[in-house]
Formats: structure tokens, C-alpha cells, sequence
């Protein structure tokens, strides 16, 4: 029974693993970089929820609304003005722009806001739904109904809508992509900024079961990273099963293991799965 | 386009443009003869500690350099060799098992053993997938270091008894031999067949495959090459600093401080990594001095600042306004690269 509920934590904290993962595939997919400060754009939703919250009293969750659109502005902009001007450079720059603005947004809201842990503590951050012995975190379910939410209207948006094609399209092959029509500058920025939005919404729905500090972003991307390259490269259905394989897998591991080695663990079986299945395991191709 | 400029500069080096044997046998030994009068002239411990400082970041910034300069593997996880020669001395040291000099190398030929394993597994991946699992593995050992208390002391951090006493001098001419020996391998591998092997394989891993250069074997060499220096510095850190914590020597910070250095000075060239070194421990110092805690964002956006305006680092910027001032050929390809 009590494997049970370990199964049904890992579920559940792998919602939330899959939204971030499936905005980092969206970035890496159509522009191939690694976005290093992922992290640090789902730090900075968690702490805009928290000032909303603190201010307006806004909750958590209704703050998505507010926080994902931000973000997405954010994103875009960044895109345009900082990512663009490395796209065809040597991907070692790539990973350093991404870096050093990683290292400067941590460390500027260490130096504004301290270091300290904040929390939001809501009405319902302790609530539980109790099935026989399986206890069910009601803050968490939410998390992760709200997170499957988004993760099927992306996957709507990118089936359905013209600029979800375009997005396809560029992911698929750029050149062709261009020749149809493709304003690809437009559509690598609007990609940024959709994985931007989807980080922000994972932070908002993070705030009620989670601490907020201006590192809290890194142990995340790390994650995401491992999800991605597991999910098969880009993939955005990959990276949402990645995601919720890696809350399981990791949740099992710290109960057999030891919770020491929580973050460990996850970062251990992505290591098995790279000497059995290189490119992943929902993907076809390794490059 | 950069690629192949950057190429055609680190080779046109290795050709010996700059380091004839002239040049060298008039320079050398006056160059050596001022490293050596160093504790002399700098009289303070704090600044002999900044020039040691800055020795230690030549030796990681070669090492990192011949991985990601040379053979093209971007590490965003070499503090994992760092560490790892750091910890091993610290254990040999603490347990009395053997005298200072067995620890050192110990240090350096344990990273390179454990190369060979986490080489295999990430070079299975290639490009941002291969920095993304280097990041990965890094996390992986920092995490074992903090949990594994009855090896490492975890979080509290390893207490060594000290080497060589007090005195900053013998650290000094310790480091000083450990770059020279560094410097000379490189020298010698890069103009080598083994430099162009690893060249060939940056440029094109496919190509260089079709043409009889096995990709996997030349960057597990590099790798090992690349991860003893990385653990003789690791174990050198742990002789001078005689304490060490899992935060400082296995943090991402740590592999960040690590390539700083040959991007400042320029990625893929002999001389970057000792240029850059002596300019990031030099504005590392300043900064901290004159900013206190904001010096990290300072640091972060003259990352952005470099990869930006200057991509091919000092030794790029200041090769391209001498060709200019020669007006020759060379200068015109290479802004028209």
C-alpha cells in the first residue's frame, strides 16, 4: 500500500516535472540550444506569485494567468535581444550566454531579495484526500491536473493552429521551413517565449507545495535537462511522459534508497538509459 | 564560419608562426628566470596567494582546453576531476597511507581513471546533449561527495593536515612546475598528429571517422589527458587549502570558474587559457573587493558581455588588430570570417 502512495507522490511531483521539460524540448527543438536559465525563469514566476499573493492576495493558481504572459514577454525579448545574436555561433558560446545569464538572475535576486526561503501558505496547502491508507495531496492534484492541462493545450496549439505548424516546421527543417514561408526569426521568438510562459506556469503551480529562493531554479532545469535528453531530443510528447517517468522513477528510488539521494537518483537511471538507448527513449534520431 | 576561423588560427600557432625555436631560446629563460623571482618580488602572502590562484586556473584552463578548445567536447562538469584529485590526496593524506608525492599523482591518476567510464557514457551523446549530461554527471558526484560522509566528511567538508608547513613559497614553485609541465604536454600533443586528430574531430565528427580518425577513441584521450591535469590541480588545491568542501570544489560554479578562463583568453589556442587565467583571477579579485556580494552578477554579465562582442576572446581580439595593422591578406579573411 505504501508503494502505492510513493507511486501516486511521483505521479503527481512529475506533473510539474513535465511542464518545465516540455518548454525546454519547445526551445531546443526549433533553435537547438540549451537554454541554461530555464530554471531561473521558473524562480522568477514563483517569486512574481509570491509578491502577487503577498500584495493582492492573489492565489497561487489564478496567478498563472498573470505570471505566464509576463514571462512570455520576458522570453521574447530575450530572445530577440540576446539569444538571436548567438544562433549561429558555436554552440560553447551558446551555453555560456545562457549560463552567464543564469548566473546573473540568481545572483541579482540573491543580492535584492536575500537569500532567505519564503513560502506561500494557503488554505489548502495541507489539504489531503485520504483513500484507505493512500493519502493524496489535494495542492499537488491540483498542480498536476493544471500542468496536464497546459501540456495539452501546447500539444493542441502546436497540432492545430497555423503558428504551431510553423513551429513544427522550423523544429522539423529549418531551410525547408523558410522556403514555405516561415518567418523563422518570429517564430524562434515566440517559441522562447511559450517555453518561457510554461516555466512560469510550472513556478506558480510549484509556490503552494514549495519553498521560493533565488536558486530554487537550478535543481529544476537540471531535472528538465535529463528529461529532455530522455524523452528523445526536442520531442515535446516525449519530454511530458519524460517528465512524469522521472517523478516515478525518482520517487520509487528515494523510497528503496534513501531520500539523501533523491536528486541523485533520477540523474542515475538517466545515466542506465544513456548506455541502453542513446537516443532516448521515445526518440529516433541522437543529433 | 567561426569554426573554421578559429581553426585556421590555433593552426596557423601550431605551425610555430609565434614559437620559433629562436624566439624561444632568447625568451624562455628570461621568462623563467622572472617566474622564479616571483615570492621575491611580491613580498605580500595575499598577492602570492592571487599569482597561485592564478596558476591553478592555468592548469584547469589548459585541461579544460584540450577537451573543449582542441577536440571540441564543451565540459560543463570538469569540476567532477577537479574534486576528485582533491578528495583522493585528502584520503591518502588523512589515512597515512602515503607520502605527499604518491597522494599528488594518486589525485591525478584517479581522474583519469574515472574518465574512462563517465567518458564512454557522455560521449554517447554529442553537442548541447553531451554539455547537458557533463552537467548532469557533475551533480551526480556532488551529491555522492555530501552523502558519502564516511569518505568525504560530506557537507562539514575534509580537514588535511598541511603539506609543505605555512609558508606560500614551496605552493608557489609546486604550482609554477605543474603549469610548466602542463604547457610542455600541450605544446607537444597540440603540434602532434594527436592535435589534428582532435581538431579534425571538432570540426566534423563524421568526416573525420570517413577519413580514419576515430572520434570515440581521440576524446576519450583528451578526455583522460585533459581530466589528470584537472586532478593534479585538484590535489595540488587540497595540499595548499588543507580543507575541502563539496560547495566550492564540485559546484557548477567551480566548472564555470574552469572555462572562464580559456574564454576569456581564447577557446582553442595554446597561450588563451594562461592569458585568460591571469584576467579572470585578476577581475574575480577586483570585483569582489570593490562590489562584495554583487561581484557574482557582475560575473555573469561579462560572461554574456564576452560571448557577445567578443567571442574569440583576448588573443582573437588582439591577433585581428595586429593583422590589421600588417594590412595584409590574412587580416581581410579573417573579418570577412
Amino acid at each position: 500500500m505504501i508503494v502505492l502512495q510513493v507511486l501516486i507522490n511521483g505521479l503527481l511531483t512529475g506533473g510539474i516535472y513535465s511542464l518545465i521539460s516540455v518548454g525546454l524540448a519547445l526551445i531546443l527543438g526549433t533553435m537547438r540550444i540549451i537554454n541554461i536559465f530555464h530554471g531561473e525563469l521558473l524562480m522568477m514566476a514563483m517569486y512574481l506569485t509570491y509578491w502577487l499573493y503577498l500584495y493582492i492576495h492573489l492565489d497561487p493558481y489564478v496567478s498563472v494567468l498573470i505570471t505566464a504572459p509576463v514571462l512570455f514577454g520576458f522570453g521574447y525579448v530575450m530572445q530577440r535581444v540576446l539569444i538571436n545574436r548567438v544562433l549561429a555561433q558555436p554552440e560553447v558560446n551558446q551555453v555560456l550566454l545562457t549560463l552567464g545569464i543564469s548566473m546573473a538572475l540568481i545572483n541579482l535576486f540573491q543580492l535584492f531579495f536575500s537569500p532567505t526561503y519564503r513560502q506561500v501558505r494557503t488554505g489548502y496547502s495541507t489539504a489531503v484526500l485520504a483513500f484507505a491508507d493512500v493519502r493524496i495531496s489535494i495542492p499537488y492534484t491540483i498542480s498536476f491536473m493544471l500542468a496536464f492541462a497546459f501540456t495539452f493545450l501546447l500539444y493542441s496549439f502546436l497540432i492545430r493552429t497555423f503558428p504551431g505548424k510553423a513551429i513544427r516546421a522550423t523544429a522539423q527543417d529549418r531551410q525547408a521551413a523558410v522556403m514555405m514561408g516561415v518567418n523563422i526569426a518570429t517564430v524562434n521568438a515566440i517559441s522562447f517565449g511559450i517555453g518561457a510562459a510554461l516555466a512560469a506556469a510550472a513556478g506558480s503551480l510549484l509556490v503552494p507545495i514549495y519553498y521560493i529562493f533565488p536558486g530554487v531554479g537550478f535543481p529544476f532545469a537540471i531535472k528538465a535537462f535529463v528529461v529532455v535528453v530522455l524523452g528523445g531530443m526536442g520531442s515535446v510528447v516525449g519530454a511530458a511522459l519524460g517528465g512524469i517517468i522521472f517523478g516515478v522513477v525518482e520517487a520509487l528510488g528515494s523510497f528503496f534508497i534513501s531520500t539523501r539521494y533523491t536528486d541523485a537518483i533520477g540523474l542515475l537511471i538517466f545515466i542506465v538509459i544513456l548506455l541502453v538507448r542513446p537516443a532516448g527513449l521515445f526518440g529516433r534520431s541522437r543529433v | 564560419m567561426k569554426a573554421a576561423s578559429l581553426s585556421r588560427r590555433s593552426a596557423g600557432r601550431m605551425q610555430g608562426r609565434r614559437f620559433t625555436p629562436m624566439n624561444l631560446l632568447i625568451t624562455m629563460p628570461l621568462i623563467l628566470l622572472l617566474l622564479l623571482g616571483v615570492p621575491w618580488l611580491v613580498s605580500s602572502p595575499y598577492f602570492l596567494d592571487i599569482v597561485i590562484l592564478m596558476l591553478m586556473y592555468m592548469l584547469l584552463g589548459m585541461s579544460w582546453n584540450l577537451l573543449g578548445g582542441f577536440a571540441g567536447q564543451i565540459s560543463l562538469g570538469h569540476a567532477i576531476f577537479f574534486g576528485l584529485g582533491a578528495y583522493c590526496y585528502g584520503f591518502l593524506i588523512n589515512q597515512h597511507l602515503t607520502s605527499v608525492w604518491i597522494a599528488l599523482a594518486s589525485g591525478a591518476l584517479a581522474a583519469t581513471v574515472a574518465s574512462i567510464p563517465i567518458g564512454i557514457l557522455c560521449f554517447r551523446l554529442r553537442g548541447p546533449y553531451f554539455v547537458l549530461v557533463t552537467l548532469a554527471a557533475a551533480e551526480v558526484v556532488r551529491i555522492l561527495a555530501v552523502n558519502l560522509v564516511d569518505l568525504t566528511q560530506g557537507a562539514e567538508g575534509m580537514v588535511i593536515t598541511p603539506a609543505f608547513g605555512i609558508s606560500k613559497t614551496p605552493y608557489y614553485y609546486l604550482a609554477l612546475a605543474f603549469v610548466l609541465l602542463e604547457l610542455i604536454t600541450m605544446v607537444v600533443l597540440c603540434s602532434s598528429r594527436f592535435g589534428y586528430y582532435y581538431m579534425a574531430v571538432r570540426e566534423d565528427e563524421d568526416t573525420a571517422l570517413a577519413i580514419g580518425v576515430n572520434p570515440l577513441i581521440h576524446k576519450l584521450w583528451a578526455f583522460g589527458i585533459s581530466a589528470f591535469f584537472a586532478g593534479l590541480t585538484g590535489a595540488f588545491y587540497a595540499s595548499y587549502r588543507h580543507v575541502i568542501d563539496p560547495s566550492v570544489v564540485l559546484s557548477l560554479e567551480r566548472s564555470v570558474d574552469i572555462l572562464l578562463g580559456p574564454l576569456v583568453g581564447g577557446i582553442g589556442t595554446l597561450a588563451g587559457p594562461l592569458v585568460g587565467a591571469v584576467i579572470m583571477v585578476s577581475v574575480n579579485e577586483g570585483l569582489r573587493s570593490l562590489l562584495g556580494g554583487a561581484y557574482l552578477v557582475a560575473y555573469g554579465l561579462i560572461l554574456v558581455v564576452i560571448v557577445l562582442f567578443f567571442p574569440s576572446g583576448v588573443l582573437g581580439v588582439t591577433q585581428r588588430f595586429f593583422t590589421r595593422e600588417a594590412g595584409g591578406e590574412a587580416g581581410k579573411a579573417d573579418e570577412a570570417a
